[in-house]
């Protein structure tokens, strides 16, 4: 039993480094970890919420309450309208944001990069890591809509 | 060593902190998704049957559904584990190998066929079916390596949806009992389906995200790493005195380096003395230390053993900026940037004009840089709209002038020469005299020409000062500076 | 730039020309079994619901069951059908382009030097590239691989678009307005973004050549010593501001379209639920008909979205494959009436007349009316500052470049009428830039097919050059490869060694014309001199043209050309031309007073 928990454990702890990219994330703009967890919480209750009236609908229109269906129907289409613009405008937000925290932390390596002396940069298993720096592809890459 | 190619790394690197959190965000919507499926699933198990025969009911019991619930989970789970696995490992592996086979296709493509330095000796020796038949046998190796990627793909296309179809049959069967056994009503068939499949296809999303998200941890482990390294030069505080007279002089103490990590000592016990105001001239064949000793001069190294002394005080006892600001370098390799050229010999956005314009006319490139049509505001290179490209000599001279702006009272040519013919070679030393007026200069060079100008001659052996004086002196030691001498005189004698 | 266009269609079939020699037949059954799938998979999908509700109402529960669970594994299998045909398809045209490029090699390998040479084929050849070497989403793989896309989505919207019909018309009508409106916001946003994107790129280029410059290490000594810190970040600060800018205004045209979007889904979802409901009411319909109609409704937008989808992806990549196209075609060699003869490996007489040269672009001509007359077995030394013309009057004489006016004329026979690859023939030539190709040594030295090669030769030339104790500590002899770029056992030659490869190789040519462009720029003094010596041994038999700006190098040939801008100023031999008192007589004092003993020159 140990020792499945030590595999679970070992086999997770890359989320270690993970949470603490998050931190950087955090500390170089507030805003773009609660936008993301907005945006999270919008898409989940647009998915719930059609699936609950879209049942309730069938079933109304089962006991041929259809003035009740209407106005369920009429239910359903307002808010996934309403919904879907708040997660557009969020969408946008979030496009935005992770596009300064791209070069936001661009810029935190490169004045990493300024500070350190000469000696550091030759040496070869540091240059590796410049190198690394190039290579990370920024957002703009990647979700280039 | 294994170096990675820059095109590896690339490859390898599927996205920066930005990526991470945004897969951070997707995860969390997928696990929320879950979530709320796994609470109406559990209502769904939860609601006893009304009607139907004995099996319907049997079936839609709430103890029975939730055990065939769990069970199908855990099954689908264990084949999910085993096979995905092995599959991922596969995957790995194939990452592994990709940038090497697109890294060979790049070799081709840049080196063998786009480039026209090649292309001449290509025409010229007629080896078009030599190297068709390289390429012919390097597409079958990668051809075998592409194939067995979209096999893969296949492959786990198949697991994939076999486990997702197994998973949404079982689904509607499970919505369609408990409706039939009038546990729920048709219309929240709909709702539990849903609910049913968004479980699936989230929990998949997850398993999708993880390993992304693995690899983006553990590449950005290296960053943050990296982060966490230590100045190796932050160790003086001592400003340095501003002397008007620039009377700065700089010893060496039985000073020996190697490089870090390597055994192989480059420099051996040097121990000199820099003659102040003079004009110094370092010779030496490649590979004899010259290098070096002007980067432990600038401090961009640290001795192994011995120490330099300014003044008569250790140089790590200085402030390591305001140390540096007493040099003056052209490095051979120097560098200038894509900025505006009063920029780029200012080193900073704050330019005083006339004193720039005073020292590329000293470096001799006014007239050129005047012609432009911004004159020092004139962007290098093509990163701006209307930036201009340099000769290698205007470049040099450019960098030249940067040299003299920061007035510092060492100046030093790292083979300034070396890129330009031999009339412009003349003009540059010729000027160089009057440059550097009341400062201490020091020439590296393996054209041997260039020390005729100095008054003071270090060449360099193997690591070691192995003679010094002028010229003249040196000439008729007959040593090694003789030979170097020779071997270039000779021709011209 | 004068650039021939073509229709999609023209590519299409061009491009399938091709795809049989690579790729078989295959791709046909699976396309056709990935559009059946595909098309079955979304409409059974879409109707699940309404099945269900059918089905489950009744009172049979066994039957209900059976129908439902032979409903849902029907819609596994075309589900299965359709991802395996579309991995399949993707895999099929990848692999093609991945082999289609031995065309593209071909062409750049024998195509016309000058033509591949100038600016205009570099451009080319940059833009062409783009078609194969720059992944799946650009280029004929996209093209391809989208007609079966194309193919299942219209026949799709045929289905939809019936279904919908059958009920209302003016729904339809609504229907493919909307998506021709949405299609044309989309199109004009995205022409926007490109617009803005243009803006963009130009700070994201600066910005990221700031993030490169400083990182590397080449930089480093001078940004040390020069304290640069703040410079760069100031400019990387100001830069991302720009940047934010231009994201901030494509994503507004984004949100735009969202809205438009969600309005025209909202408008489209309220009146069909009110319509059907109201047909429901009137007992038109019944439940699992709405539900299948209003499934039908929201997924015709998505064909229609999807079609256009993939014509625009065609459309965006049609100047991609012109671009190859133009290239493909771009210095085709002409091999007509190329008839002139040559006697192959004796010795040649060449000569210029009024021999003119310019660049394309340029308005000076690089070599301006030359004429000589160089005999067999001459040694020719052209000497003359950079920019003079020497390199260029070499390419002329070994046929890379064809003069603009005047004529080269080999034993008589004009130069032009001579195939290239007899001219070439003659020529052993050794230019600036020293490289190997990662390929073995042997192939590197005779630049020959294996079967071709003469092995006791090539070691001959070997030990000529100085080469073979080293070639016999390689691990794998002559058939070592050079470099590691295509293979980790491969091994580096240092900068002399690589030189005397050179050398084996000019050796192993054995041509009566040996051409040298300053072999030994970048050696040391001693280093230079022992290669020196080596050439002129090796030249001793031949007609040499040696280029060098040391001039040191002069001394071993019977004539020395002195070359300012494109013309031969000063001829004859360095005893002659130091009498003279000329420009090259300058040139030399210049260099050599350095090196006397007494001051010549003050």
């Amino acid at each position: 039993m140990r020792k499945i928990k030590e595999k679970w454990k070992t086999s997770f702890s890359y989320h270690e480094y993970g949470i603490a990219c998050l931190k950087i994330a955090w500390r170089l703009d507030r805003s773009v970890l609660p936008v993301g967890m907005l945006l999270s919480i919008a898409g989940v209750l647009q998915i719930y919420l059609g699936l609950f009236l879209s049942s309730e609908i069938i079933d109304t229109l089962l006991r041929e309450q259809y003035q009740k269906g209407m106005v369920l129907a009429g239910i359903l289409v307002g808010t996934n309208f309403l919904l879907g613009i708040g997660r557009a405008r969020l969408a946008m937000a979030q496009k935005e944001r992770n596009v300064k925290l791209s070069l936001s932390f661009k810029q935190m390596l490169r004045e990493k990069v300024l500070k350190l002396d000469y000696e550091s940069m030759e040496d070869a298993k540091k240059w590796e890591n410049l190198q690394i720096m190039n290579c990370v592809p920024d957002s703009r890459e990647i979700c280039q809509r | 060593m294994g170096k990675l190619t820059n095109y590896e790394l690339r490859a390898r690197f599927q996205g920066d902190l930005s990526t991470l959190v945004t897969y951070y965000q997707e995860e969390f919507t997928a696990v929320l998704n879950v979530a709320t499926s796994v609470v109406l699933v559990i209502i769904l198990c939860c609601s006893a049957p009304n009607k139907g025969s004995q099996t319907l009911r049997f079936f839609s019991q709430v103890p029975v559904s939730l055990l065939l619930f769990v069970m199908v989970i855990l099954g689908i789970g264990v084949i999910l584990s085993s096979v995905m696995g092995k599959l991922n490992l596969e995957f790995q592996n194939m990452q592994e190998g990709h940038p090497r086979v697109e890294q060979k296709l790049m070799y081709v493509m840049e080196k063998v066929l786009a480039k026209y330095e090649t292309a001449k000796v290509i025409r010229l020796f007629d080896m078009e079916p030599m190297i068709i038949r390289n390429l012919d046998s390097l597409d079958k190796e990668n051809r075998n390596f592409f194939e067995n990627m979209v096999n893969w793909y296949l492959r786990q296309k198949v697991l994939q949806g076999g486990t997702g179809s197994l998973f949404r049959i079982f689904s509607y069967l499970l919505v369609s009992i408990k409706v039939l056994a009038g546990a729920i009503s048709v219309g929240a068939f709909a709702r539990y389906a849903g609910a049913l499949v968004q479980f699936g296809e989230n929990v998949s999303q997850v398993l999708e995200l993880e390993p992304k998200i693995r690899q983006i941890s553990l590449d950005m482990k290296e960053i943050l790493e990296f982060l966490q390294l230590p100045n190796l030069r932050e160790t003086g505080s001592i400003p340095i005195e501003k002397r008007i007279d620039h009377e700065y002089e700089l010893e060496f103490h039985d000073v020996s380096f190697s490089y870090p990590g390597t055994e192989e000592m480059i420099l051996k016990h040097v121990s000199c003395k820099l003659k102040l105001k003079g004009k110094m001239a370092v010779v030496g064949e490649n590979g004899a230390g010259k290098t070096t000793f002007i980067k432990l001069l600038c401090r961009l190294y640290d001795p192994t053993e011995g120490y330099i002394t300014l003044n008569g005080v250790d140089i790590r006892k200085y402030d390591y900026d305001e140390y540096l600001s007493i040099f003056g370098v052209v490095f051979q390799d120097y560098s200038l940037f894509s900025f505006p050229i009063g920029e780029n010999v200012a080193v900073g956005e704050a330019v005083a004009k006339e004193k720039a314009w005073n020292c590329l006319e000293k470096a001799g490139v006014k007239e050129v840089i005047q012609k432009m049509p911004k004159g020092l505001e004139t962007p290098l290179y093509h990163y701006e709209e209307d930036g201009v490209e340099l000769s290698g000599g205007e470049a040099q001279k450019v960098a030249i002038a940067r040299a003299l702006y920061k007035d510092a009272p060492f100046v030093i040519l790292d083979e300034p020469t070396a890129a330009l013919d031999p009339i412009s070679e003349y003009e540059i030393y010729k000027r160089f005299d009057e440059m550097v007026e009341d400062k201490t200069s020091i020439y590296i060079s393996h054209r041997m020409s260039s020390c005729r100008f100095c008054d003071d001659i270090m060449v360099f052996w193997q690591g070691q000062i192995v003679e010094r004086g002028s010229h003249e002196q040196l000439l008729k030691a007959n040593g090694n500076y003789a030979k170097l001498w020779n071997a270039q005189a000779q021709y011209y004698a | 730039m004068e650039k021939k266009t073509y229709s999609l269609w023209n590519h299409i079939r061009y491009f399938m020309g091709y795809f049989h020699k690579y790729e078989g037949y295959m791709i046909y059954p699976v396309a056709i079994l990935y559009i059946v799938c595909s098309v079955l998979n979304s409409f059974l999908g879409m109707a699940f619901a309404s099945a269900a509700v059918k089905w489950l109402t009744l009172e049979k529960a066994g039957k209900a069951l059976t129908i439902i669970l032979g409903y849902v594994l029907l819609l596994q299998v075309v589900e299965m059908g359709e991802s395996l045909g579309m991995e399949k398809i993707y895999g099929k045209f990848f692999l093609y382009r991945a082999s289609f490029s031995r065309e593209f090699a071909k062409h750049c390998l024998t195509m016309d030097y000058q033509a591949m040479e100038s600016v205009e084929g570099q451009k080319k050849q940059e833009a062409a590239r783009r078609n194969i070497w720059s992944g799946n989403e650009d280029g004929m793989e996209p093209v391809l691989r989208n007609i079966p896309i194309l193919l299942k989505n219209v026949i799709g919207l045929v289905l939809y678009g019936t279904l919908v019909g059958s009920q209302n018309i003016y729904l339809l009508v609504y229907l493919f307005v909307t998506a021709l409106v949405m299609c044309f916001l989309t199109g004009k946003n995205a022409k926007r973004h490109t617009r803005i994107l243009e803006e963009e790129n130009k700070k994201w280029k600066k910005y990221s050549y700031l993030c490169e410059e400083i990182t590397n290490v080449k930089n480093e000594k001078d940004i040390h010593m020069y304290h640069a810190s703040d410079w760069f970040i100031n400019s990387m600060k100001k830069l991302q501001g720009e940047i934010m800018y231009f994201v901030h205004k494509a994503r507004i045209g984004y949100f735009g379209v969202d809205i438009c979007q969600l309005l025209f889904a909202g408008i489209r979802d309220g009146v069909a639920y009110g319509y059907f409901i109201l047909q429901m009411m009137h007992g038109n319909i019944t439940l699992p008909e709405l539900l299948l109609y209003l499934g039908v409704v929201a997924g015709f937008s998505g064909w229609m979205e999807q079609i256009f989808e993939s014509i625009r992806t065609m459309m965006e990549n049609k100047p991609i494959m012109d671009n190859y196209r133009d290239f493909i075609e771009f210095g085709m060699e002409d091999t007509t009436g190329k008839t002139g003869k040559i006697a192959s490996g004796s010795k040649h007489e060449i000569r210029l007349e009024h021999v003119s040269f310019t660049y394309p672009g340029k308005e000076e001509p690089s070599i301006d009316d030359v004429s000589l007359t160089i005999s067999p077995q001459e040694k020719i030394a052209l000497v003359g500052m950079n920019g003079a013309g020497k390199s260029t009057l070499i390419k002329l004489i070994c046929g890379l470049y064809q003069p603009q006016k005047g004529k080269i004329y080999m034993d008589g026979v004009d130069v032009t009428t001579i195939p290239k690859e007899h001219y070439f023939e003659e020529f052993s030539v050794v230019f600036q830039e020293v490289f190997s190709f990662a390929f073995s040594l042997a192939d590197n030295v005779t630049c020959q097919v294996p079967e071709e090669q003469e092995k006791d030769r090539m070691i001959t030339c070997l030990k000529q050059a100085g080469l073979m104790e080293r070639v016999e500590r390689m691990p794998k002899g002559l058939e070592t490869v050079l470099g590691k770029e295509l293979s980790r056992k491969g091994v580096l030659l240092s900068g002399g060694e690589m030189q005397k490869l050179m050398l084996a190789r000019a050796l192993y040519r054995n041509a009566p014309i040996v051409i040298l462009d300053e072999p030994t720029a970048a050696l040391d003094p001693i280093a230079e001199s022992r290669m020196y010596e080596k050439y002129y041994s090796f030249t001793k038999d031949k007609m040499s043209i040696f280029i060098s700006h040391r001039l040191s190098s002069t001394r071993f040939c019977d004539r020395i050309l002195f070359l300012q801008d494109g013309r031969i100023v000063e001829e004859g031999s360095h005893e002659s031309l130091m009498k003279q008192q000329g420009a090259y007589a300058e040139m030399f004092q210049v260099q050599a007073h350095y090196y006397q003993e007494e001051e010549v020159l003050a």
